[in-house]
């Protein structure tokens, strides 16, 4: 339920003006949304590049820390680890251009999708790569139990988006 | 109403799922009738159960010669070359290859495919189907050797005395003997005469023959907190055994189950064996089950003895008692007194998996050392104090052959694989044990120009060891030449390695060895010309020298001949004088000697049992 239908039934004599008044508050929240994500998604992009390169680069020179058989749940973990980042930054993006031009929810439900959205894109690949760091054989480190926390943030976070996207922007 | 076909296609995907995990592969036991089976029971899960949780020992093993040492033959398999066709004894054997099929066909009939393969590092040997019922199989009378990529005679890469290859041996020999230790957990089930239905949890020595059977540790590590909370206890996890938390004994016995002469215990043990493969369990005591041939009861009967067959010591031992034959080192390090009065295990110096990348996996593999073990560090870990005074310890240059630890405490003296093997009994050179044995010293193996009188002397100079009492011969002549001349054929065969290996010719020179070699190519025992021919392609101006050791006796000694001349009129080759080396002041060969000294050759015959 949005505010404006809110208002409407409380009948509220200074309803239109408020409503008005809502509606501009709304707006600029969801343009702070917006900017916040667009902010946070390239950086998110810039940062998981750069972890791929220098993914790239432990490809490239070989090194056995990263490569070597014996070490293929920490390639794992970090190739995952920069997929989900990437992905998600991507993510922050799509959600921003969504609030601003096709958000159908409150600003609460805003606000809580964003900040799922935002620990997603930090606990998600962070989980991945910092399990990486120490493995234990084929099990990741005790960081990975992060990734399943995040991985509940990301689905709400999309749950939520998905639910109050205004059908026709 | 578009529910209707999600849920429709939800449950097709749902039962694809189901009958893919649950169906799983057609049993080998109904679709291979012509060969031993992979039959997993008894808690025997497989390799590839270990991979998932396991991946980097699991690579290393796999990449390993143990993994491979029977094989089910594929292109990727077989080393040996499938075409043509090879001759022995007036049999003519066809090979062929259709894609991973291997057939061979004898004296004209019909082909028999190649079912299994031994081995992957020196040579391989091939199995065929069984003849008759049941899965026995024969073995082909040829050998592939992958450094000469050659067939030879199945006869010839072994050191026995000379006879005919004969057929393909119909006896049953891998069922019997070769699956003990070539195959994890392996069953002969003899069902019948001359029938058996041989069974083995899995081909090649898996992880399983280390560390145990494997379905309890797997089943009770599918639970993720299980797997955590095992990370962070110290004490070893009961499922499974890790053969390096064992204590030294127990660890090692873990290798001594393969790596040992030994017998049942008892006619019950064998019958179990038989049908159920065997009772040892790594972690647990090898003697409840078997007897294993120590230097106490070298030549005596033991009242605990099965009535099988008795340990023959010749086939394996020096005649104190001293393994001789390659692939039974616990019986050599059970001897050793780092064992007795120390920890020394097997795991002390070997590691059966390692990390790092592709070729420093493949240099693992040859030997298996751990990392740091190929020099003096393997010793020095409990002998520390001698590393601060190797030159005082040794009186060699510390960084010259003579001071490396393994060379005069494991020296080359036992045989297998068509080449010297350094010996598992750690000892001290000890001239009055080659006097009392013929089993070469530590010394003279290096020094091959020196007598036994010069090592006697040294020995007791420098360590205080009572020099032997010594005849003519041993104090004028280079234990080398006495060896090689007169020796009985295991001495022939270490001394032919030895004219070959880096160290010796460093310490001897190298221009005066290619009579003694020469000597050696017309050798009785083809294993003994192998490596006679083999040491004198590492001889100066003989590197491209044409020789065959399965060539005729004629061929053989025209080829001796040869070199005889080649080095006589190369003297900038000789370069030494000393009558130790049968040399007259003028530099020639005394030839007269030299063949009064092989009319005296141990002609007994010797038969070493890799």
């Amino acid at each position: 339920m949005n505010s404006r239908s809110t208002a409407k039934r409380d009948g509220d004599p200074a309803g239109p003006a408020k409503s008005e008044a809502d509606a501009g508050s709304n707006q600029t929240e969801r343009a702070v949304c917006a900017r916040r994500h667009f902010r946070f998604g390239w950086w998110s992009l810039l940062s998981f590049l750069s972890v791929g390169m220098v993914l790239e680069s432990l490809h490239g020179f070989k090194v056995g820390w990263y490569l070597d058989v014996s070490n293929e749940t920490r390639r794992l973990l970090w190739t995952l680890g920069h997929a989900h980042g990437t992905l998600i930054g991507m993510l922050q993006i799509a959600f921003a251009v969504t609030v601003n031009a096709a958000w159908g929810g409150t600003s609460r439900s805003m606000k809580l999708a964003s900040n799922c959205l935002v620990a997603a894109g930090i606990v998600l690949p962070g989980g991945f790569l910092v399990a990486g760091v120490v493995v234990y054989d084929g099990d990741p480190g005790p960081a990975i139990l992060l990734v399943p926390l995040g991985a509940l943030l990301l689905f709400v976070g999309v749950l939520l988006t998905a639910w109050r996207r205004q059908a026709t922007p | 109403m578009r529910v209707v076909p999600a849920l429709a296609l939800a449950l097709s995907v749902a039962v694809a799922v189901a009958v893919v995990a649950f169906a799983g592969p057609v049993p080998e036991r109904a679709a291979v009738t012509n060969r031993p089976i992979s039959v997993k029971s008894g808690g025997y899960i497989g390799s590839e159960s270990c991979q998932a949780c396991h991946p980097g020992n699991y690579h290393s093993w796999h990449e390993s010669f143990h993994r491979t040492m029977t094989q089910v033959p594929n292109r990727h398999t077989v080393t040996g070359t499938f075409e043509g066709s090879l001759t022995s004894d007036g049999l003519e054997y066809r090979l062929h290859q259709d894609g991973d099929r291997f057939t061979v066909s004898v004296a004209g009939g019909e082909p028999r495919q190649v079912v299994l393969s031994t081995g992957s590092h020196h040579m391989q040997a091939y199995w065929l189907a069984p003849s008759g019922p049941g899965r026995r199989l024969g073995l082909l009378p040829f050998i592939f050797l992958h450094e000469e990529q050659r067939w030879v005679p199945r006869v010839a890469a072994f050191l026995q005395p000379p006879r005919h290859n004969g057929g393909v041996d119909e006896s049953g020999m891998w069922n019997a003997n070769c699956e003990r230790c070539h195959a994890t957990q392996g069953r002969p089930r003899v069902t019948a005469p001359d029938v058996m239905d041989t069974q083995v949890a899995e081909f090649g020595i898996a992880c399983e023959a280390c560390h145990g059977p494997g379905e309890e540790h797997v089943s009770l590590h599918r639970n993720p907190w299980r797997r955590y909370l095992q990370r962070t206890d110290d004490e070893p996890d009961p499922s499974i055994v890790n053969p390096r938390r064992l204590p030294h004994d127990l660890a090692s016995e873990t290798c001594g189950q393969c790596h040992s002469v030994w017998i049942f215990n008892s006619d019950q043990t064998a019958e179990n064996w038989n049908e159920h493969g065997f009772s040892f369990r790594p972690g647990g005591d090898l003697s409840k089950t078997r007897f294993i041939q120590r230097r106490d009861h070298m030549g005596e009967g033991d009242p605990e003895r099965s009535s099988q067959q008795a340990v023959t010591p010749d086939y394996w031992f020096w005649s104190d008692g001293m393994i001789r034959v390659s692939g039974r080192e616990f019986n050599g390090l059970i001897e050793s007194p780092c064992y007795q009065k120390g920890e020394l295990s097997c795991l002390s110096c070997h590691s059966m998996h390692t990390r790092g990348d592709a070729s420093a996996i493949a240099k693992w593999a040859d030997d298996q050392l751990a990392p740091g073990m190929h020099g003096d560090q393997a010793c020095l870990q409990c002998h520390d104090s001698i590393g601060s005074r190797l030159a005082e310890h040794t009186h060699h240059a510390p960084a010259s052959d003579g001071s490396r630890c393994y060379n005069c405490h494991m020296t080359y003296t036992t045989f297998g694989l068509l080449k010297a093997i350094r010996s598992h009994e750690i000892s001290t050179p000890d001239v009055a044990a080659s006097l009392a044995t013929g089993r070469p010293n530590a010394c003279n193996q290096c020094h091959l120009d020196k007598t036994l009188g010069w090592s006697a002397e040294h020995l007791a100079q420098w360590y205080g060891i009572a020099a032997p009492e010594l005849g003519e011969l041993e104090r004028s002549l280079a234990a080398s030449v006495l060896w090689t001349l007169r020796g009985d054929a295991g001495q022939r065969a270490l001394m032919a390695w030895s004219f070959g290996w880096q160290p010796a010719q460093r310490a001897s020179g190298e221009g005066w060895m290619a009579p003694f070699v020469a000597v050696l190519l017309d050798d009785p025992y083809d294993a003994v010309r192998f490596m006679a021919g083999r040491s004198l392609r590492s001889l100066p101006g003989f590197k491209n020298y044409p020789y065959d050791f399965l060539a005729s006796r004629e061929r053989r000694m025209t080829a001796r001949d040869g070199v005889l001349k080649l080095w006589g009129e190369r003297g900038n080759l000789r370069g030494r004088t000393e009558s130790a080396l049968l040399m007259e002041p003028g530099g020639a060969l005394r030839l007269d000697e030299l063949n009064r000294l092989i009319q005296q050759r141990d002609n007994r015959p010797v038969m070493l049992l890799e």
